[in-house]
């Protein structure tokens, strides 16, 4: 049974020019250790099902359609008491360390034994304690840093801490949200290894959200290419990096250096998506697609198989 | 640290210095003397020499500073001229009062304030904030002595639930059976008006501050995350957000109570309140020098003081400030 | 961006504020519960209003009205003044002083009075605090001791009086001194006399537990509270007829209760808290007051004086024709209708009619019953006859009254632009709007007036210590009655800096009969001679005499009865030793 299941998802935000549906019929499933990238530009929706996974939201966004159905419970349906339960005990987040993810009046220590303590009320505070230890050695942190504070930490130090964070509960699925954006491309790298490895290491589902669609092929198995609030593409993670069938795909390829591929020249993709609040009959990239016909304009694209596992948002793909 | 409020303290002696003088200067600058503002035509203009020269007023200007100095590091402040009792003996018959009042009111209204503008700005938007933020608003405006005297009335006169003003009734004071208790039960009864009209008029900028700065709170992602975690709303306002908001709200509470020890001249006098807010006008406007100079230099010290303890405690507070 | 999850508060507890609201509601209810509990047994106590509490109990230093309002219930002098006429009568003196013109000395007997801690009033005590007012030079005690030469106490109840020369003030001012006892204060003085400055020590000795021959004695006194004071049972007039009133107290105590504003004190009063507001009452409060059934108000005459002074020092003030002209064109009953509400009376000579001995009501009285244009065309007549010219008279070739421009000089010029100084309106609105006013009237027949309000110790140092100013307004809410500042108000000896002639007038022969009538011990004829001044004073108007307030008191009704109206109204030591409870 698939660890996360999203059927026909759809979200929609209540704005003063209407309701913008920042999430449109998406669909999508995860097995439990496996790993899927969401990746696309900001504004494209991926946040938002990342918050949606969480039950968390904002005020003025719900869930207009589909649902969500996590280890077998339908999560999009439950009343926030049962929600609060579930977050961090199931599904823990990785919050991106610059983005002050961390309470800066509370230690590192403390912030982490409050996660585990809400969840378990039983455990003491030594044994909260021995485990944010056993965390700190996970993730390589220096338990002699155990109590201090954020500002304390350099950038990669508070991303381990967030990383020992989430894998506090042993939660099934982790939602990796620009876990790395901010940090240098060494540190990056030594994180991303270390996060591939704890993932099979506790068998842990990774949803795994990014703009940057090199760093997303070289860490997921699965990726989902989001546009406008739609998934475009989705496969193997190979399959999509290098055999990129949607036009938006391609360009997003095309748009990142990677040292290993070939030397080409960066495509910024001119354009800007479009407005989310009305309703579009045709192909939602077809303003910025080269490939653009009359009739993409007019009727919704079907996807199409493109490869083993690799389906594609496109009619002339 | 403790370099540091050392530093401090030193800097404190050195502008408390200049405060020193500067006053003295001021008072001196501003016209009139305290003898010759007695405009009573039963004194001759021979007494009111011989009382100038008694006073010491007739001395040149730069002995009188230097007696002023060397009676400031000595601790003495000299007699009061227009109560001629020494002036610390003046200021501690009053200050006692107006502290009473005033601190409580400020710890009152900051107290009130700073836990309804944490609700206001969790409900952000919803009528507990609107009815809090307006009632705040609206209250921060009004007129002191127009609120006082509306409360009065009410209150006092025409529901005839407390007294009409002053700080003690002379019926339970002059009663040899009154213990303690009773005596101090008086007091709060006749403090319970201008309590409320300091805490109307001062609650709503604690409400307002600590509303916008938890606001700002509320964006960090670190109440997100403490979100994510599954903590109640509560925790999350009281333990997280809540915590963050303090810290500029701590500067002005801390402030308010430094100079809550002045009182106010207006407060004390609507509510007839025996405190020190009324002496030290009267000590401006009767040019009682003594009087007047040691009260500022009371008020400087407890505001200059305050500011480091506001600093000490910003860094207890925020673990990111070290000094 | 990431946005805020979504706050879902509704299960929101109220838990700790509910907690506060309970707290308050407790203190409320317990505080309440307190209240009918203190309306204790206050039967006979009379409770009187009042803004200020002394501001201290060492009588020479606290002279202000407040601090008398308290003192003078301790401290008895050997003359008083009875209602009726206002006529100084014995006192502690057992009866009128026996005066020796070939020695120059006066004789008197005394009461067998007690001091309040049971000991007995003596010549002793009357010795001592003439010759500590002598010693220590006791500001406005002195100048009333300076001509006697030596005070001698013939007996235990006799003091002769040995005068350098004579003084007319002996018998009004010299009389009216509060004797202190000696057995306090010598100790006192004793202790100032080490000081290298004994005046500003014995200001600073503290009286703590003043002893006086007065009907009332110090019990308790709370700092800006209240002062409460017992009915002395050694008060020498206890049982005695005094110029028809027996004596009392008949009350057990005065508790004054001290207020910040006239606000509160005039609800105390209709409340019930105050049997007496010992002030007078601001024409604003009348109405309610008149309403209330509880309440009676006493209007009373005052010995007031409100006026408008020049500087003489200067042009054009020096021109007496100018000071005639403006004194002419000031519309005192409007002044006394409008600002003061009808509440006052007005003024045409320096000593207000009240004083009725020495008031002169035959003094040239300027612009008395005319109308505003007969003011304006007596103003131009005599300003015209003096050489003054304008761009525009005031009265055009018809003889109708229009708007002057330019007023000239007599020498030509231009008159230029002067300044009314008047304290401010929060410390006087009636000064600072009779300022206003007269500035009007003054522009409407051209000249350049400017009324100024001005902080009152900045307005006493321009006016009396640095003679830098042109007109102002100042006024005196009590003048005495003895006219004795017609010298120092008028006498060129007095025009100096921080001397009481502020308008700078000077005349020989003001200064000789000033003087002469100072000295004079023949009331009559010193009553004569203060009739002539004040027509000296008037035909030269270094003041315009401007208004005198009447006073305006309340009391309730319900609790006590007997109060003795007397010039400057009903707080008198009178109504103190006669009213009685209900």
């Amino acid at each position: 049974m698939a660890l996360l299941t999203v059927e026909n998802l759809g979200i929609g935000y209540q704005t003063a020019k209407g309701l913008l549906k920042a999430v449109d019929g998406v669909n999508f499933s995860l097995e439990p250790g496996r790993s899927l990238g969401l990746v696309g530009e900001s504004g494209c929706g991926k946040t938002t099902i990342g918050m949606a996974l969480m039950g968390l939201l904002p005020p003025n966004g719900r869930i207009t359609e589909g649902r969500i159905v996590l280890d077998g419970v339908e999560i999009s349906t439950l009343p926030e008491d049962e929600l609060r339960k579930v977050r961090w005990n199931e599904v823990a987040m990785i919050f991106q360390a610059a983005m002050n993810a961390l309470n800066p009046v509370k230690r590192i220590s403390a912030q982490i034994m409050e996660a585990i303590q809400t969840h378990r009320p039983d455990m003491d505070d030594d044994a909260a304690l021995l485990r944010v230890e056993g965390l700190f050695n996970l993730v390589g942190l220096p338990l002699e840093r155990l109590h201090d504070f954020p500002h304390q930490y350099s950038g990669g130090m508070k991303q381990r801490a967030i990383i020992a964070m989430a894998l506090a509960l042993n939660p099934k699925l982790v939602i990796a949200d620009e876990p790395t954006t901010a940090l240098d491309v060494i540190v990056q790298d030594q994180i991303l290894k270390e996060t591939k490895q704890l993932q099979s290491q506790f068998n842990i589902g990774i949803i795994f959200i990014s703009h940057d669609i090199s760093i997303v092929a070289d860490v997921c198995h699965d990726i989902g290419v989001m546009y406008a609030g739609q998934l475009v593409e989705s496969g193997p993670a190979e399959e999509v990096f290098f055999n990129s069938q949607h036009p938006y795909t391609q360009a997003l390829v095309s748009s990142f250096p990677t040292l290993a591929g070939p030397k080409t020249k960066l495509a910024p993709i001119p354009g800007e998506p479009p407005n989310l609040t009305g309703t579009i009959p045709g192909c939602r990239f077809c303003d910025r697609c080269p490939k653009d016909t009359a009739s993409c304009k007019l009727d919704h694209p079907k996807w199409q198989q493109v490869g083993p596992g690799h389906h594609v948002l496109c009619d002339h793909c | 640290m403790r370099k540091y409020v050392l530093k401090r303290l030193a800097q404190v002696m050195v502008i408390l210095f200049c405060i020193l003088t500067i006053l003295f200067v001021l008072f001196r600058l501003a016209p009139g003397d305290p003898v010759t503002r007695m405009v009573d035509p039963e004194m001759t203009p021979e007494e009111s020499q011989h009382l100038i020269e008694q006073l010491g007023l007739d001395q040149p200007i730069w002995k009188q500073y230097l007696i002023y100095l060397k009676n400031c590091s000595t601790g003495e402040f000299g007699y009061s001229i227009h109560y001629g009792e020494p002036v610390a003996k003046v200021i501690w018959e009053k200050l006692p009062n107006t502290i009473l009042l005033f601190t409580t009111a400020v710890l009152l209204s900051a107290m009130v304030g700073i836990s309804w503008g944490k609700i206001a700005a969790w409900r952000k938007g919803k009528a507990t904030d609107l009815g809090m933020t307006i009632a705040a608003l609206v209250t921060h405006t009004l007129f002191l002595p127009w609120l006082a005297l509306l409360l009065v009335w009410i209150f006092a006169y025409q529901l005839d639930w407390f007294p009409i003003t002053g700080m003690v009734s002379d019926e339970v004071w002059l009663d040899p059976d009154a213990g303690f208790f009773t005596k101090a039960a008086d007091v709060l009864y006749h403090m319970v008006l201008p309590l409320t009209t300091l805490f109307l008029i001062h609650f709503g900028s604690y409400l307002l501050v600590m509303r916008s700065s938890m606001l700002d709170t509320l964006k960090e992602d670190y109440i997100l995350l403490a979100r994510a975690k599954g903590l109640t709303e509560r925790d999350i306002r009281n333990k997280h957000a809540a915590p963050n908001a303090w810290l500029p709200v701590v500067t002005s509470v801390g402030l308010s109570l430094a100079f809550s020890i002045n009182g106010g001249a207006l407060t004390e006098t609507v509510f007839s309140w025996p405190g020190i807010g009324r002496e030290l006008v009267f000590a401006v406007s009767q040019n009682d020098y003594p009087l007047a100079q040691a009260s500022f230099m009371l008020i400087s010290t407890v505001v200059l003081l305050s500011n480091v303890v506001v600093d000490v405690l910003y860094a207890y507070l925020d673990p990111r400030i070290r000094y | 961006m990431r946005k805020r999850g979504k706050l879902v508060a509704r299960h929101y507890k109220f838990a700790c504020f509910t907690c506060k609201v309970a707290a308050a509601a407790l203190l409320a209810v317990f505080l309440l519960g307190l209240a009918p509990a203190s309306q204790a047994a206050s039967n006979g106590m009379l409770k009187v209003g009042v803004l200020q509490d002394p501001k201290s109990l060492n009588l020479w230093l606290a002279t202000d009205a407040w601090s008398s309002r308290v003192l003078g219930m301790i401290y008895q002098p050997l003359f008083v003044r009875e209602p009726k006429d206002s006529k100084l009568v014995p006192w502690l003196a057992a009866g009128e002083p026996v005066y020796d013109p070939g020695k120059m000395t006066y004789t008197l007997k005394l009461r067998a009075a007690k001091w309040s801690d049971g000991t007995d009033f003596t010549a002793e005590d009357v010795v001592f605090t003439g010759n500590m007012i002598k010693e220590f030079r006791i500001p406005r005690q002195s100048s009333k001791w300076s001509f006697i030469d030596k005070i001698v106490a013939v007996d235990k109840h006799t003091v002769r009086f040995e005068l350098k020369r004579p003084k007319a003030i002996f018998l009004t001012r010299t009389l009216v001194t509060p004797i202190v006892q000696k057995k306090q204060w010598a100790k006192l003085v004793a202790e100032a006399r080490k000081s290298g400055k004994p005046l500003s020590a014995l200001l600073r000795e503290s009286a703590d537990h003043p002893v006086g021959t007065g009907p009332f004695m110090l019990e308790q006194w709370k700092k800006g509270v209240f002062v409460y004071m017992k009915a002395n049972p050694y008060f020498f007039g206890k049982g005695q007829t005094i110029e028809g009133y027996k004596m009392g107290p008949y009350i057990k105590g005065i508790i004054f209760k001290v207020f910040g504003t006239a606000d509160a004190a005039v609800l105390a009063l209709r409340k019930g808290s105050i049997d007496f507001y010992w002030n007078s009452i601001q024409p604003g409060y009348l109405k309610q007051l008149q309403d209330d059934p509880e309440v009676k108000l006493f209007v009373s005459k005052k010995s007031g004086l409100y006026y408008l002074g020049f500087n003489l020092r200067k042009a054009p003030f020096d021109d007496m024709a100018l000071r005639q002209a403006v004194a002419t064109i000031i519309d005192k009953d409007f002044i006394v209708k409008r600002i003061l509400g009808g509440y006052g009376e007005v003024l045409y000579s320096v000593i207000p009619p009240g004083n009725t001995f020495y008031y002169n009501p035959d003094v040239p009285k300027y612009g008395h019953g005319m109308s505003n244009d007969q003011r304006v065309k007596k103003a131009y007549e005599i300003l015209k006859a003096a050489g003054y010219t304008w761009e525009v008279p005031p009265v055009n070739a018809q003889g109708q009254v229009q708007k002057a421009k330019v007023i000239r000089l007599p020498d030509g010029d231009p008159m230029k632009e002067f300044t009314i100084l008047t304290p401010p309106a929060d410390y006087d609105p009636h000064r600072a709007m009779s300022g206003q006013l007269i500035q009007e009237w003054l522009r409407a027949i051209g000249m350049p007036a400017v009324s100024r309000p001005m902080a009152f110790g900045a307005l006493i140092q321009k006016v009396k210590g640095q003679h830098d100013f042109d007109c102002f307004i100042l006024g005196y809410g009590k003048l005495s009655l003895d006219p004795g500042y017609m010298r120092s108000f008028f006498h060129s000896r007095m025009n100096k800096t921080n001397g009481w002639n502020m308008s700078g007038y000077e005349s020989a022969a003001y200064d000789a009969m000033a003087t002469e009538s100072n000295n004079a011990m023949d009331p009559k004829l010193r009553r004569e001679m203060i009739m002539e001044l004040q027509n000296m004073v008037m035909t030269a108007v270094p003041y315009v005499p401007l208004y005198n307030p009447t006073i305006i008191e309340g009391v309730r009704v319900d609790r006590f009865t007997g109060w003795v109206q007397m010039l400057n109204g009903i707080g008198n030591i009178w109504s103190f030793c006669d009213i009685k409870p209900k």
